[in-house]
């Protein structure tokens, strides 16, 4: 039977401050947590736990039925742990329905994989201890943030205990193969690809609500329809602040979830199944090889969104330089906060692209422009430099 | 001698301050309060100095169009229209929700819709308003040409003896007014187009300035610098020129301790080709090669900024080039007060206000010699403005030589003695008394 495949993507970013020459050296906090807070409430009520709410819903009615999957930062645990237990929790109810699978990352939603493969692995570990602590589950299958991919990576990935991992179903992974297959990986023969369909998952993200149409759910039902033979799993993977956030509730996009998944189920031709089970259900034999970058954002759909201009490098690379002074320094706080700064949102604000994909940047960004996020982030990173020369002087005296 | 009635023409006027402009206009104006019947035009003010009469044209109630109907005699160059539109310079525009986002370009934000959203178009068929909030907004000429108007219904029933208007965006204004009046016109000018965009500038405003300087009984630049230009370059009259140099506000210099321990170079100024950031960039480069421990800072917005924050990045020297933005005065003032050297590269400066602020914090200054400050300051070390080389040899001699900071700070002490605006209105009397008497 045909299968499909949801993965909900949770993540919210420490944004800094907008942080000026003149902070230097005063030991502000570099990070904006007023801003950080409010988005964090506003997310989780407009989005969080309804959407949950509908998710546990579902999966009581279906009666284990209805399965998807979730990936959430250790970045958007900490803070809901810290500002919202209440979203904790109801991701915790998910979790116990057995329903539900949580999907490896790195820790900080980082670039990790392919600065300091050290910090990937200590990151992953990390993830996985939080998962544990939270949610009281195991992670089988690895996301790397926002699908970022390359041979490469893998074999920390799999030297982690992972199965499966996601990857954009785009040509620069697939080439001409079918995007709804379960692939194997280079040279790790025994992890598991599963590519994410992204023009029917964009349907959803991006085009749901399109000026005056919106997105029927007996449609969307009908061209996953269209789509399934018996060897066919749609895996649809999507930002979870889409539902109530993005868009809004009153544009219709909690109901559209809950018909179409209604839908699906009462047609009896298709079944949801969690990434393990398809993996199970649906592993060939063919291998991608991909030597390049890959990832699920911008039309590019590599790490262009993040490494592209001169400020993102330079700031990137200052970044990763700073990484054994500060462990060595074995100061818990310094760690913490240069271990935040790695999120990838960071070097997102920065870019310089235009049109269609510029203006995804720009609405996500609390900068008013590239230019702004640089100078904010390399301030932050010198005042960082200021503080450690100071304790190194403190620790060699 | 009774005091003579001095009609002054200006764009800015603290606290709305873009450069130099506002700040001599205030400083000048505040010198000739007490000596003459001021008055002064400017398109929105919201301060109210003593002794003198400034009209901010935002403040005023006034039935503007009836009085400006008559066509003005734009017979020269400018092709007037009268304008067809609802006139009402005193109607603030509504002010557009906005994502309070944080950075340095606030000034020019976008309206922030999400991409997936439809924004709504701005309603058509809106009658123009005079947004004067933005003096220097998208359409600066029809700015000027409205303030135009706005000054010939003003002075409708106002005697003076003297047009004295400031740099281009008010020659217009002055020039209809002479027209009108039969008074004599002083131009002057504390930029001109040359400066700002270079050798090759002869657009609308070079011709602005070109018929200002024609029409203006007396043309008043800030430097002698500037006189050689709009001699050689707009051909002004040798005779009609009379260099007013700017004085400068009295300040109270102190020190602040830096963040750092680096010795710190600043850049202060427009982001602007004029200005030079990407020469200083390359300068920083220079003088970082041979000092790596050196940091510096560029304060200072325009449309150069971008590039200018590009190409420290790409030199991968962002954790020693700071850009701050616009700076209020109290951080400029800070800044200085940290400053270890003042460089100021730019391609042409009349004047060069920022430099005798700098001397005033006694930081020692590497100046463009394209300047008006060649002419003032010998307490300080210039290289021509594309040489980058020289100017970072000169930052390296300041950092490392501390013999050479303290004559160059005790003789540019010196220099600037004579440098108020007590004697820079003085100047202005002479002139008045020359063209009235």
């Amino acid at each position: 039977m045909p299968s499909v495949c949801l993965y909900f993507q949770v993540h919210q970013p420490l944004r800094i401050r907008n942080f000026s020459f003149f902070d230097l050296g005063k030991q502000p906090d570099y990070f904006n947590n007023e801003l950080n807070e409010e988005i964090l409430n506003k997310v989780s009520d407009n989005c969080y736990l309804p959407a949950n709410k509908l998710l546990l819903n579902l999966i009581a009615s279906h009666k284990g039925k209805f399965k998807c999957s979730f990936s959430l930062s250790g970045l958007v645990i900490e803070q809901l742990a810290k500002h919202r237990p209440d979203v904790i929790a109801s991701f915790k109810a998910l979790a116990d329905t057995k329903c539900v699978e949580f999907l490896g990352e790195t820790y900080y939603h980082s670039l990790a994989a392919f600065y300091n493969r050290e910090e990937f692995d200590r990151q992953i570990k990390l993830h996985k201890k939080a998962l544990r602590k939270y949610f009281g589950i195991a992670p089988k299958v690895f996301r790397n943030t926002e699908l970022l991919y390359q041979d490469a990576i893998t074999e920390t990935v799999h030297r982690n205990g992972y199965e499966g991992i996601w990857i954009e179903g785009s040509e620069n992974n697939l080439g001409k193969a079918n995007p709804n297959r379960i692939y194997r990986s280079h040279p790790h023969e025994n992890l598991a690809l599963i590519p994410r369909n992204f023009i029917l998952s964009d349907e959803i993200a991006f085009r749901f609500h399109q000026q005056k149409s919106t997105l029927k759910a007996d449609q969307f039902t009908k061209k996953i329809l269209q789509l399934t033979s018996p060897h066919n799993t749609i895996n649809l993977g999507l930002d979870y602040e889409t539902f109530g956030e993005h868009f809004h509730q009153e544009e219709g996009i909690l109901s559209f979830l809950s018909q179409w998944i209604n839908n699906s189920i009462a047609s009896k031709k298709i079944d949801f199944l969690t990434p393990s089970e398809t993996i199970d259900r649906f592993f060939t034999v063919k291998k991608l090889i991909v030597p390049h970058i890959t990832s699920w954002a911008d039309s590019e759909k590599n790490i262009s969104a993040w490494v592209q201009n001169d400020m993102q490098k330079e700031c990137i690379e200052k970044l990763y330089s700073l990484r054994d002074i500060i462990f060595k320094l074995k100061n818990r706080s310094l760690q913490e906060i240069w271990s935040a700064l790695q999120c990838s949102d960071h070097f997102y604000y920065m870019s310089t692209k235009q049109h269609s994909d510029g203006e995804v940047h720009n609405y996500f960004s609390p900068f008013d422009s590239p230019h702004s996020a640089y100078i904010a982030y390399i301030n932050v990173l010198t005042d960082l430099e200021l503080t450690i020369d100071k304790m190194r002087i403190y620790h060699s005296a | 001698m009774n005091k003579p009635k001095v009609l002054m023409l200006g764009w800015e006027y603290p606290p709305i301050v873009n450069g130099g402009l506002g700040i001599a206009c205030y400083g000048l104006s505040q010198a000739l309060a007490g000596k003459t019947d001021l008055s002064f035009i400017v398109p929105k003010s919201t301060a109210s100095p003593k002794n003198m009469h400034l009209i901010g044209l935002n403040e005023k109630q006034h039935a503007a169009h009836e009085a400006a109907n008559e066509p003005i005699a734009y017979n020269k160059l400018i092709k007037m229209h009268q304008l067809d539109v609802e006139l009402d310079p005193y109607q603030q525009l509504p002010k557009k929700e906005e994502k309070n986002k944080g950075g340095i370009f606030s000034k020019k934000k976008k309206s922030k819709a999400p991409a997936h959203k439809t924004s709504t178009p701005p309603p058509s068929n809106t009658p123009f308003t005079f947004d004067i909030q933005d003096l220097y907004g998208n359409d600066l000429l029809k700015n000027t040409s409205v303030y135009t108007e706005l000054v010939i219904a003003e002075t409708k029933d106002m005697d003076f003896d003297v047009i004295h208007c400031h740099d281009w965006m008010t020659i217009p204004a002055g020039i209809e007014l002479k027209k009108r009046t039969g008074k004599p016109l002083v131009v002057q000018i504390h930029s001109l187009e040359y400066d700002r965009s270079g050798p090759d500038s002869n657009g609308l405003i070079f011709q602005i300035e070109k018929w200002g300087m024609e029409e203006a009984d007396y043309v008043v630049p800030v430097s002698n610098y500037t006189g050689r230009i709009a001699f050689s370059r707009y051909g002004v009259n040798p005779k009609k020129l009379f260099t007013i140099r700017n004085g400068m506000e009295d300040i109270h210099p102190y020190k602040k301790e830096k963040p750092f321990k680096e010795p710190l170079v600043v850049f202060v100024g427009r982001m602007t080709q004029q200005k030079a950031p990407l020469q200083f960039i390359e300068i920083a480069q220079r003088v970082l090669k041979k000092k790596p421990n050196t940091r510096f800072v560029m304060a200072g917005t325009g449309n150069l900024l971008p590039e200018t924050v590009e190409s420290g990045a790409h030199y991968k020297t962002g954790d020693k080039i700071h850009f701050t933005g616009q700076l209020n005065r109290q951080q400029l003032f800070d800044l200085m007060a940290m400053a270890d050297v003042y460089c100021m590269p730019s391609m042409s400066e009349p004047f060069g206000l920022t430099a005798l602020e700098a001397v005033q914090f006694k930081v020692p200054c590497v100046i463009s010699a394209q300047s008006g400050m060649y002419e003032l300051l010998k307490g300080a070390l210039f290289a021509d403005h594309w040489n980058t080389g020289a100017f970072a040899e000169h930052i390296i001699s300041l950092l490392s030589n501390q013999k050479l900071r303290t004559k160059c700070v005790s003789q540019a002490t010196k220099d600037i003695e004579e440098s108020t605006w007590e004697h820079a209105a003085d100047r202005a009397m002479a002139l008045y008394d020359k063209i009235l008497h």
